[in-house]
């Protein structure tokens, strides 16, 4: 038959009542409920008392609040006041065995630091908002990052020229503002009106005057940008970066009002932006000061892209009203951009059969424009999933260490049994033991975190000057280690809480403890063998990253690293008039090799490995006009291939013979001469530029050939290149001087050098000072530098395993340690028979350490298979190694077996050592 | 006479049917016989709640009874009327006495 009261009304009155009460009340509630079953049925009276029930909450909780009498006694109050003992016990037993609390805690500040510092930088990279009011109102025309200059019909519109941009502007009034802005910076030089001050480089881009309205910034002094100083004839003016106010102009406000000379055109600072504000880009190195578009042609007038209206070089991003759906608007700007296209554009017939394709497509800005978020989020995660597997390591190691301590503690727990304690509380005790372990953890982490995010961060952006990020926690960063914290206590605390609280208080309580069972021992085989293979995985990925990274850094580059320095010019450069040209470059390469220590000088549009490449449509002899034919080409400087070590294969180099007026002249690389001649000699043979419409006057004569260099991608193979003197320009057709593009203006200077010494930098800027004024180069670079730069990432994600690699063998080796010692302990008196018997020391030397190997070759045998699946998940980011490779395998199974077995041979030897008569005495 | 001093509505209630069960009040009597009287369901919290407040003004107080004489019988935890108590009823009632007197509800017409 039911009760006549139901468990749930019990429940709820008992919980709502105190102590006092409760049980009368129960008794009285019950005494009524069995009368009304009586009369009316146990239905009715399971009805009433639940209704009984519910109705009292209310009074009684009332009153015992009114009555200021605390809730004890309630259930919650109960649990609530057990854990509050239990966290006052655990507390004491940590502290009671601090060199165990220490290693646990430092076991778990590595593993939740060494996560939240992973995820500090994909906070701050990837999820972090523009520091703009209303990020999420914020749309951006296209989801590509097409840096940087683009021509032609892209298929998927996501750089803009500044005719299209005017043009959609009228198209989408549901943006309450619309801006534009360069894809990329500049290097711009800034000056001021006295000519004996010194020249500066400041990073710049080109914005619309609509840009900070459409950010809704506000200034931290002077003004912002507006949309009348970006009118073609408004005076030039310019709005500082805070960083760049605060750092080259020590925040004074006095800058604002000040003209100075933006690449030799006078231009007013009219204020600086708002501080932490670095630019719509995560970029390293991120623009320090923004120029109004309609300065553009007179800034860069030899790349002037404002009027070329096929030029797509902006990108734009729109501030929408709020109601808006944005993927309403996407046929419309499709239907615009076609639309425009072919009203604009002069358009081949093939060109016309590709409109339809075009498009464009609106995708989220609030986070700014993605580049560097894309490039390395990869890279993040990997790490993030190297950073959780040693978190998972450490967890197994916790609950291996608590197992043994649950072990210790026997006997306690079987007294608290015998006497009454439920094993729920036991349980409970042992799990809070491991949340305060894990939380005391979890704040050390926080620190490790913090200078780990730091070190991250500089490894990251190594050589920028500027870096826009910092690693200072946010809440989310907070909240992610909070959570950490406690789900790797829940995983490491569950099997020491469930294993410590079965104990058998008569097998514990007999003998003092000795005991032939042990429970738990098989989990904790279990988890050290997980341990090993973790540690085998993490290991063997290191060693490949690390592989892959010497691979990257020391392939033959096709040039010389060692005793090669390089520098950038600063763009005032190309303020220098064309005539003068021919001068001022033979002057310095001729005074540059007089400064002390150089060997050679050349200049280049490009250096080797500088990153930058410019790729064209060609026509080469023994090739139909029509096809077409794309090659890379940098221009350079006599003496250029000597300078950089690149060497000369036939035929001769660019030299002081390729002058204005004398034939025009081409050298190429390897890659080029096989790609466009095959098995032919190329030799005589000529090239030249293709026109838009295809065909074009090949005017280059072919004079040499040299090996290939890589310039851009260290993982790709060299380009197909051809090389050409400066300052030779094909003449046209109407026999006018060439106007000079600005591929004639050398971006990088390269120096030879036997031994730089300290004063190298300031001899070269002092003697090209003294050739021209507005000749002035940034920071003098090593080749090894430059080509270091490069593999940022590679070396941080290296690093990174590394790091992990050794945390996780650490803890498989104390893990080891850990079982082996326990064991020794637990068979001393076995151990002390055998000997007494006859055993000989050695032989109970190899019987520990081969227990403890056998451990060792499960966790091998699991990891093993598993190092070679992760390696092959690895091969898209390795470089010259395969993801399985036997070597590395074989180091990491050897590191790991002497590490385990030094680990293992501790306790062996005092196993060995042990004396057998006070090892049967211990009784 | 202080404020606190005063009786509630319930509490007098409580304290009427106290004083009218004497020996045998305790919580599920006393809920009954204001059920029975007034119609009033109260809850059987509400009541314990109204005596552990009386308790505290020093109104009631308690004593368990023996144990029932059958078998898993309990004891009861039954109450009684202080002098204070008695005097405060004795207040209370007189008090609303003399408001009511005269007095006639309103016929609905």
């Amino acid at each position: 038959m039911a009760r006549a009261v139901p468990l749930l009304a019990r429940w709820l009155l008992g919980a709502a009542a105190g102590a006092a009460d409760r049980a009368s009340l129960l008794a009285d509630l019950e005494e009524e409920a069995a009368a009304i079953a009586w009369d009316r049925g146990v239905a009715a009276a399971r009805r009433w008392s639940t209704r009984q029930a519910i109705r009292s909450i209310a009074p009684l909780v009332a009153a015992r609040a009114a009555a200021g009498l605390s809730i004890s006694g309630s259930t919650t109050m109960q649990i609530w006041r057990g854990l509050r003992s239990d966290l006052r016990l655990a507390r004491r037993r940590l502290w009671q065995a601090p060199g165990f609390t220490a290693i646990c805690v430092a076991t778990l500040a590595l593993g939740i630091g060494g996560n939240t510092a992973v995820f500090t930088l994909i906070d701050r990279v990837v999820l972090q908002p523009l520091p703009v009011p209303r990020p999420a109102e914020l749309y951006r025309l296209g989801d590509t990052d097409d840096c940087c200059v683009n021509g032609g019909l892209p298929g998927s519109f996501s750089l803009f020229s500044y005719d299209l941009y005017r043009h959609l502007l009228a198209t989408v009034p549901e943006f309450t503002q619309l801006a534009a802005f360069q894809a990329n910076v500049r290097t711009v030089s800034l000056g001021y009106p006295d000519p004996d001050a010194p020249v500066e480089t400041l990073e710049s881009a080109f914005v619309s005057g609509n840009y900070f309205q459409m950010l809704e910034l506000a200034p931290a002094a002077g003004r912002l940008l507006q949309t009348a100083d970006d009118a073609p004839d408004a005076p030039a003016v310019a709005v500082l970066s805070h960083h760049a106010w605060t750092e080259r102009f020590s925040g004074r406000p006095d800058i604002v009002g000040k003209t100075v000379t933006l690449n030799g055109i006078a231009a007013t600072v009219i204020g600086v932006a708002p501080r932490g504000f670095y630019g719509e880009t995560l970029r390293p190195n991120p623009a320090e000061i923004w120029i109004p578009l309609s300065n553009e042609p007179r800034l860069q007038p030899a790349a002037r892209l404002l009027e070329a209206k096929g030029s797509h070089w902006l990108y734009l991003i729109g501030r929408l009203r709020p109601g808006v759906d944005p993927s309403t608007l996407q046929p419309r700007l499709t239907a615009a951009v076609q639309q425009w296209a072919l009203a604009t554009l002069t358009l081949s017939d093939d060109d016309r059969r590709q409109i339809p394709q075009q498009h464009v497509t609106i995708v989220p800005a609030g986070t700014g424009v993605s580049s560097m978020r894309d490039a390395v989020l990869p890279s993040l995660r990997l790490l993030q999933l190297l950073a959780g597997t040693v978190l998972i390591i450490a967890c197994a190691n916790l609950a291996n260490l608590l197992l043994v301590r649950g072990v210790a503690r026997r006997t306690e727990t079987a007294v608290r049994v015998a006497l009454g304690a439920p094993r729920a509380r036991i349980a409970a005790q042992f799990f809070v033991e491991s949340l305060a372990l894990s939380v005391a953890g979890g704040a050390a982490g926080m620190l490790v975190a913090f200078l780990g995010a730091r070190a991250i961060l500089t490894l990251t952006f190594r050589g920028a000057t500027t870096i826009p990020i910092d690693a200072s926690p946010s809440p989310r960063v907070l909240g992610f280690a909070i959570a950490a914290s406690l789900l790797t206590g829940a995983m490491f605390g569950m099997a020491p809480a469930w294993f410590g609280s079965r104990s058998d208080p008569i097998d514990a309580m007999r003998a003092g403890g000795r005991t032939s069972s042990d429970r738990g021992s098989r989990v904790r085989r279990f988890l050290l063998a997980l341990q090993v293979a973790m540690s085998l995985v993490l290991i063997a990925c290191a060693g490949l990253l690390g592989r892959s990274l010497v691979n990257l850094q020391s392939q033959d580059f096709g040039f010389r690293i060692e005793g090669r320095y390089v520098a950038a010019f600063a763009p005032s450069l190309a303020t220098i008039p064309a005539d003068q040209l021919p001068g001022v470059y033979a002057s310095i390469q001729e005074r540059l090799r007089a400064v002390e220590g150089v060997r050679n000088v050349a200049f280049s549009l490009y250096s080797p490995m500088s990153g930058d490449n410019w790729s064209s449509v060609i026509t080469v002899d023994g090739h139909d006009p029509a096809e077409r034919l794309i090659a890379s080409w940098n221009r350079v400087s006599p003496r250029y291939f000597e300078t950089t070590g690149t060497p000369l294969i036939r035929g001769r180099a660019i030299d002081e013979r390729d002058r204005p007026g004398t034939p025009l002249v081409a050298v190429v690389n390897q890659s080029f001469a096989r790609k466009f001649f095959g098995d032919t000699d190329p030799i005589g043979r000529r090239m030249g530029f293709a026109l838009a419409r295809g065909g074009g006057n090949r005017v280059f004569e072919i004079v040499g050939i040299v090996g290939d260099a890589k310039y851009q991608d260290a993982r790709a193979a060299a380009y197909a290149t051809f090389f050409l003197p400066f300052l030779q320009e094909p003449r046209p057709p109407d026999g006018v001087a060439p106007k000079l593009g600005r591929s004639h203006y050398p971006q990088a200077l390269e120096i030879e050098a036997a031994a730089a010494p300290a004063s190298f930098a300031a001899d070269l800027r002092s003697e090209l000072r003294g050739i021209d004024r507005r000749i002035a180069i940034r920071r003098v670079l090593t080749m090894q530098e430059q080509v270091a730069g490069h593999f940022n990432t590679d070396r941080l994600i290296a690093r990174l395993a590394t790091a992990f690699g050794a945390v996780a063998l650490l803890l498989a080796c104390l893990g080891l340690y850990g079982l082996t010692a326990h064991t020794v302990a637990r068979r001393t008196r076995e151990i002390g028979i055998r000997m007494a018997v006859g055993a000989s020391r050695s032989k109970v030397l190899a019987t520990v350490l081969r227990s403890a190997l056998a451990q060792l070759s499960l966790g091998v045998a699991i990891g093993l298979p598993a190092a070679i699946v992760a390696g092959r998940l690895l091969e898209s980011v390795l470089f010259g190694v395969s993801g399985h490779d036997p070597a590395v395998l074989a180091g990491a199974v050897a590191a790991l077996a002497a590490a385990a077995t030094a680990a293992a041979l501790l306790p062996a030897r005092r196993a060995a050592s042990i004396d057998p008569v006070s090892a049967l005495r211990t009784e | 006479m202080a404020k606190g001093d005063l009786l509630g509505e319930f509490e007098l209630y409580v304290m009427l049917a106290l004083a009218r069960l004497g020996a045998d009040a305790y919580g599920i009597a006393i809920r009954r016989e204001i059920a029975e009287r007034t119609g009033r369901d109260a809850a059987i919290g509400a009541v314990y709640a109204t005596l552990a407040r009386l308790e505290a003004k020093g109104f009631v107080r308690h004593a368990l009874s023996a144990p029932q004489p059958v078998q898993g019988g309990r004891a009861r935890k039954c109450f009684d009327l202080t002098a204070a108590g008695e005097r405060a009823l004795a207040q209370s009632t007189s008090m609303l006495s003399r408001m009511m007197r005269g007095w006639r509800p309103r016929r609905a017409e």
